[in-house]
Formats: C-alpha cells, sequence, structure tokens
C-alpha cells in the first residue's frame, strides 16, 4: 500500500511540476534565470524518501524538460539521474535527522545539477563559454531552484508522512 | 544453503536509463535541425505553447499592480521631473514625425520603397523558452504556411532572431541574444562588416570586426547578409559601448538590439527581401546564422 501511495504521489506531483515549468516558470524569472520546478521536485523527493529514489520520474521529467526545451534532448535527464542516484546513497549514510543536513543535500543537489548541465551544455554546443555558462547560468539557477525546493520539500515529507500512516492504518486482508 | 541476496532493481534501472539519456544526447547531436528529435521539440514546443497564455496574463496583471503602486506612491519631485520628459519626448516625437516624413518623401522620390520591401508573413508569439538556457520564442505559423529554418524574424524596430525548427503549424524562433545566435553583420557608418553574437550574459557583441575600423558609440548595425542565413540591411541595433580602441586586439564591442520580444506581440517572418544580395536562405556558412539551425 504504501509503494502505491509513493507512486501516486510522485506521478501527480511530477505532473504539477511539469505543468509548473511550463505555465509559470517562464513568466517568473528573475533576469535572465528562470526556475526549474523538475530539478526542485526531484531533489525534494530524494531528500523525502533517500530508500526509494525517484529514478523513473527523474527520467521522464528529465526528458520531458529536454524535449520542451530547446537544449540537448537526454541531458538535464542524465544529470537528475546522476545526482539522484548520488545524493539518495550519501544522505543515506550520513544524514543526522537534523534539518541542517536536509537544507544541504537539497542545495548541493540542486547545484551539483546545474553544474553538470552547463557542462553537458557546453560540451554539445561550441559557442557556449563553460565558464560563463557557470557563472551566468548555474549559479543564479541554483540559488533559485533550491528556495522552490526548499519551499517543496516540506510539503513532499509532509504528504509522504501522510500518505504512509493512512497506510499503516488500513486494515491487512 | 547459502542465503540468495535480493536482486536490487533501482541501480540497475539508473544505469540503464543513464545509458539511455547518453545515447538520446547522442543522436541529438548528430542528427541535422530536421531530425527527429528536433522534430519533436519543435512540434512539442508548439503543442505546450498555448498553456502559457494565463501565465502572460497574470504576469501582465502583477506587473501592471507594481506599476500602479509605483505611480501611487511618486513624490512630487518624481512627477515633475516625469512631466519635463514628457515635454522633451513630445518635443522628440515631433521632431521624429518631421524625419519620417522627409524620409519618406524621400523614400518615394528614388524609389527606395520597392528597393528595400520585404515580403514576409505576420505571426504571432505564442510561447517562449521554459527553461533560461534557452532565448527562444514559439510563433503560431509553420511548415504549412512556407516557413523554413533559417528565416529572419522581424519585430517591429528590428531583426529579433531566425527560424531554428519547424512544426506543421508552429515554429521556434532562436533569439539574437542566444548565445548559440550569430549575425553577419555591418556597420552602416563605414561598412566594416563583423559577426553580431549572442551571450549567457544578455548582451550583443560584434567581433570579427577590422582592427583598423573605428567604431563609436550610436553607429548603427545593419544584417551584411554575408552567408545568406539572413536578409540583407535589416536593422539589428546600435552600438552603445566600445571597449578599446581601433587597433587593438582585445577589443569588445557592446550592440543595444533595436528589437526586444518581451511579451506576446506580432513579429514578420522574412521570406524575402528585395535587396537582399545574398546567397539561398538557410544557407549558411558558420561563421553567421543560428548555429542550431545548422545542426
Amino acid at each position: 500500500m504504501e509503494g502505491k501511495s509513493l507512486l501516486l504521489l510522485r506521478v501527480a506531483g511530477g505532473a504539477v511540476a511539469l505543468l509548473l515549468q511550463v505555465a509559470v516558470a517562464p513568466f517568473i524569472s528573475l533576469g535572465q534565470c528562470t526556475p526549474n520546478f523538475i530539478v526542485a521536485w526531484c531533489a525534494a523527493c530524494c531528500m523525502a524518501n533517500p530508500a526509494k529514489p525517484p529514478y523513473l520520474s527523474a527520467f521522464l521529467l528529465g526528458m520531458a524538460f529536454d524535449i520542451m526545451g530547446g537544449g540537448p534532448v537526454g541531458a538535464m535527464a542524465f544529470c537528475l539521474l546522476v545526482v539522484t542516484f548520488a545524493a539518495s546513497r550519501v544522505y543515506m549514510v550520513v544524514s543526522n535527522d537534523t534539518v541542517f543536513m536536509t537544507v544541504a543535500f537539497l542545495l548541493a543537489s540542486v547545484l551539483v545539477v546545474e553544474l553538470l548541465y552547463a557542462i553537458a551544455v557546453a560540451a554539445v554546443q561550441p559557442s557556449v563559454a563553460l565558464g560563463q555558462a557557470l557563472l551566468y547560468r548555474s549559479l543564479p539557477n541554483s540559488l533559485y531552484n533550491f528556495v522552490v525546493a526548499a519551499i517543496v520539500y516540506p510539503v513532499v515529507a509532509f504528504l509522504q508522512g501522510r500518505l504512509a500512516s493512512a497506510g499503516a492504518e488500513m486494515p491487512v486482508i | 544453503m547459502r542465503e540468495r541476496r535480493p536482486l536490487r532493481i533501482g541501480p540497475i534501472l539508473c544505469a540503464l536509463l543513464v545509458v539511455v539519456c547518453v545515447l538520446a544526447v547522442v543522436v541529438y547531436q548528430r542528427e541535422g535541425a530536421t531530425g527527429p528529435l528536433h522534430s519533436v521539440q519543435a512540434t512539442v514546443a508548439g503543442i505546450i505553447a498555448p498553456l502559457q497564455g494565463p501565465g502572460e496574463a497574470a504576469s501582465g496583471a502583477v506587473d501592471d499592480l507594481g506599476q500602479a503602486q509605483a505611480d501611487a506612491s511618486a513624490s512630487e519631485e518624481t512627477l515633475s521631473a516625469l512631466k519635463q520628459q514628457n515635454a522633451e519626448l513630445r518635443n522628440l516625437l515631433a521632431q521624429a514625425e518631421e524625419y519620417r516624413l522627409k524620409a519618406q518623401d524621400l523614400e518615394n522620390l528614388l524609389n527606395l520603397k520597392d528597393i528595400y520591401e520585404i515580403e514576409g508573413m505576420g505571426a504571432h508569439v505564442i510561447g517562449r523558452s521554459t527553461d533560461s538556457w534557452n532565448q527562444t520564442i514559439t510563433l503560431d505559423i509553420g511548415e504549412s504556411s512556407g516557413v523554413k529554418p533559417g528565416l529572419t524574424v522581424m519585430g517591429s524596430y528590428g531583426v529579433v532572431g531566425q527560424v531554428a525548427s519547424v512544426a506543421d503549424r508552429s515554429c521556434t524562433v532562436r533569439l539574437l541574444t542566444d548565445p548559440q545566435s550569430g549575425v553577419a553583420a555591418l556597420i552602416q557608418s563605414n561598412r566594416a562588416e563583423g559577426i553580431v553574437r549572442g551571450s549567457l550574459d544578455g548582451l550583443l557583441y560584434l567581433e570579427n570586426v577590422a582592427a583598423d575600423v573605428t567604431v563609436e558609440p550610436g553607429d548603427v548595425v545593419l544584417t551584411s547578409g554575408l552567408g545568406g542565413s539572413y536578409q540583407r540591411g535589416l536593422l539589428i541595433g546600435s552600438v552603445v559601448k566600445v571597449e578599446g580602441r581601433a587597433g587593438d586586439a582585445t577589443r569588445t564591442i557592446v550592440v543595444s538590439p533595436n528589437d526586444i520580444t518581451h511579451g506576446y506581440e506580432d513579429v514578420i517572418v522574412v521570406f524575402e527581401a528585395s535587396g537582399d544580395t545574398g546567397g539561398d536562405e538557410g544557407s549558411g556558412d558558420g561563421a553567421s546564422g543560428d548555429k542550431g539551425a545548422e545542426g
């Protein structure tokens, strides 16, 4: 039951993140920095339940992001998968149930996603200088995404807790 | 009997998906602008564009609210400054109208209208890039209207970009400010040629200008038509900043675009300009035009 609830939560949350990315993100840009709800959602899911990292969500949402945008298809999906895998593993080992650790991992996750994506874009598109990509896109994007992730994470953790307790109260037939 | 460890499907799934991603990036990189992945991108851009309508309306409402609040709380000093600015602008407008009428007379006299006549199709901007790595807009006309990758797109006051990819009923335009954009240009006053490139910092840079050419702020920059990617003689913008002097190898020239598509507005996709002396459309030489369109 818990597995089904988690799946439902991730499907619904992923769909909302995708919708926000299409309909809202372009209009809340700060300068040339557009928030990435998909990165924030994946990072929050990863921290909320590191034992079950959202590999499939990361892949599907990353591919959707790539196809909706103009960048290389597969690049964001790759970055999200790598970070989801690494962050969940490391977080399970070093987590000490403090808010600081969660916040630090959220920040690190969104930062690494943006850094990896900048490297991928610079590698695929020769006209994009890596230094400029890191300075003008990765760092500001990371900060913006971190703010979004910091808002999303408590919601995900709360919903996940509610669903888990509801599942535990269900009679076993 | 030795206990068998359960198969962990997560890491295996992750590894498989990573391989799929890498393959997708390789295919995307190797295929041309008309390849299947590029086509899917162009089609999806047209499909999702209508979803951005409510967001645009809400964004406009928030902007109006902020403006109204700022207007309501403006001080007396600000108001008097604005009145003075308004008077100056009216004066400039009157002058501009005079120049326009004069220019129209000259244009009629020399039949310049025929020479620079642009054949194109009006289009409405229906979407914009969903990420911060690409400066693109989506238009409501596509292949069915005769739009092809490489065509020049103009706003009310100048060139805004170039068609990068086309779907049946929509097309994606890469703006001049995108780091992948590059347009062969010339400075109107001294006919010096160069390439105007977009950048991640949001500015346009005029590069590859001969070292001995003197460039001054205010110089008008036009498309040169070299390479055939853009039509010749269309207004790009004007030079706003020159760091370094003629002869300086590291000279940096910043160009302010004359037209920027901020919101949802109408643009013209240029099929042909009579004054064009360039080659075939979309046959970029690598030094100019949209590299993304060239694939």
